[in-house]
């Protein structure tokens, strides 16, 4: 597990924004959320729905950059822009390896909240 | 920093997003409501008052550029400042934002420092404007209270002699007027005074001179008696002599004048005794057209200290009409720019019908030539027909 996947830094200003006594809430509520958005993207990709897997894709960049998830963050920005472009013909393998990323970037929120 | 505390309005349909607006702003002290799409925050904003809203423009069902568009498009939420919430990659959907109306934008993620600044000036803004507003209506009332007072300085009861009839009407251009009619007896002297005036300029200075000028009037006529002066012609000099000296000597240096028409009308023989202190010259019509033009016989009264009023007569025969106005109804201005014009009024003028009806008409033609133009000067018509019959 790498803490790489989260700029500290960043993190550490989110932790001073809300308090420590919210950051737990907050992270569970990401924990909560991603999956279900990333879980959209196959069957919106199957589907051919753009907009509901840019939209999903969207909402996903969009909590990983307020935790300072970079790379989770450059991955759904590139998917989300794939979609915008109408290009999900090049989406690959990129689904899993946000999943992936994901799951790294949850195992080390759950350590930085403890 | 200090800031402005309100009532606010988060929308997000991202719940780590809501939960850190809501958390950060409540830190702040204020009071944060929360809506997940754009239907359910148009309605919270229908059902209570806020002060601000942070808008998210990607939302499901309705997104960010519908409500904007649909607060815009209402008239009691126009007025909430928005402030859109977008990626930092999405300047180009913020500019749009803020070209529909939206008062700022705040790039996510959120920094704390930009989020409590622009929140500030937002709040302040609205703040400012909310104290406008009530400023605004608290001024209306004011200005609602000085019509009612000056109502009050217009006869309620014109004289109604037998074999003649007097209707008036004066129409504001603001809330209060400039112009004057009277029309009320002399006792001593059983004859009808009757005034048209026009103070310059427009609103509450022109309105505060309006009861002036119209009191000293009343005053003096009544009080010349008391001086000795006895002939209804030196009682109507004198009058308008000592209004204009007064006006002239305590209050020049304001520049305040009036133009007025002031007649002495004997009911009983139809003689007409008048000054036109620099008045538009009232008109007296028989049943072949225009028989006598009222010219001036002084200058406008308030300018110069001991000027002279000359005081001239006519007679009103049976069937005749007299007709006064203000400059407010030739230079009447249609939406197009066109004035009403004296031809046009005069050719309104009619000794067949009762003179009520007569100004009835030309108000409601005059009403009709404006339009939805706007109504830049007051409008006076003052009218005395003496019916075709009486001796």
């Amino acid at each position: 597990m790498s803490k790489s996947e989260i700029d500290q830094a960043k993190f550490e200003d989110l932790k001073e924004t809300v308090g420590a006594d919210y950051i737990a809430e907050l992270v569970s509520a990401f924990m909560e959320e991603a999956p279900t958005l990333i879980a959209q993207l196959s069957p919106a990709l199957l589907a051919g729905d753009t907009e509901a897997f840019r939209r999903a894709a969207h909402s996903v960049k969009s909590n990983a950059s307020t935790f300072g998830a970079t790379r989770l963050y450059e991955l759904a920005k590139e998917l989300e822009f794939m979609a915008r472009e109408n290009r999900l013909g090049e989406v690959g393998s990129k689904i899993e390896v946000l999943e992936e990323t994901f799951d790294r970037v949850a195992g080390v929120l759950k350590e930085l909240c403890v | 920093m200090t800031v402005e505390l309100g009532h606010l309005l988060v929308v997000d349909d991202n719940k780590v997003n809501r939960m850190l607006l809501i958390r950060s702003l409540e830190k702040e002290g204020h009071c944060v409501s929360s809506a997940v799409n754009g239907r359910e925050a148009l309605e919270l904003l229908h059902a209570d008052s806020y002060d601000l809203v942070l808008l998210d423009i990607e939302m499901p069902e309705m997104d960010g550029y519908q409500v904007l568009s649909s607060m815009k498009d209402d008239a009691q939420l126009r007025h909430i400042p928005v402030i859109m919430i977008t990626a930092v990659d999405e300047i180009e959907s913020a500019i749009r934002c803020i070209e529909m109306g939206a008062e700022d934008y705040l790039p996510k993620p959120f920094n704390p420092i930009l989020l409590r600044a622009r929140i500030g000036a937002s709040l302040d803004k609205k703040h400012l404007r909310d104290k406008e507003q009530l400023y605004l209506k608290s001024l209306e009332r004011e200005l609602e209270i000085g019509r009612d007072i000056q109502a009050g300085f217009l006869p309620t009861d014109l004289p109604q002699a037998s074999g003649w009839e007097i209707a008036a009407s004066l129409k504001s251009a603001k809330e209060v007027a400039g112009d004057f009619y009277d029309a009320f007896y002399l006792e001593s002297e059983d004859k009808i005074c009757l005034v048209i005036a026009d103070v310059c300029d427009k609103g509450v200075g022109a309105a505060l001179f309006m009861t002036l000028f119209r009191s000293l009037l009343r005053f003096t006529i009544g009080a010349t008696d008391a001086f000795g002066e006895r002939s209804p012609a030196s009682r109507l000099k004198y009058a308008v002599t000592l209004t204009n000296n007064y006006i002239a000597n305590t209050h020049g240096e304001t520049g305040m004048f009036a133009t007025i028409f002031f007649g002495l009308l004997d009911p009983a023989d139809g003689s007409l005794i008048y000054i036109n202190a620099g008045h538009e010259n009232p008109l007296v019509v028989n049943s072949n057209g225009v028989c006598a033009i009222l010219k001036k016989t002084g200058p406008a009264v308030g300018i110069i200290t001991d000027v002279e009023f000359t005081v001239q007569e006519v007679q009103l025969y049976p069937g005749i009409l007299f007709f006064a106005f203000t400059d407010g109804a030739p230079d009447a201005l249609n939406p197009a720019g066109n004035s009403f014009g004296r031809e046009r009024l005069i050719s309104l003028l009619n000794n067949d019908i009762s003179a009520k009806i007569l100004l009835d008409n030309m108000d409601v033609q005059l009403k009709e030539f404006i339009g939805e133009a706007e109504q830049f000067d007051d409008i006076t018509l003052l009218i005395v027909q003496r019916s075709a019959c009486s001796k």
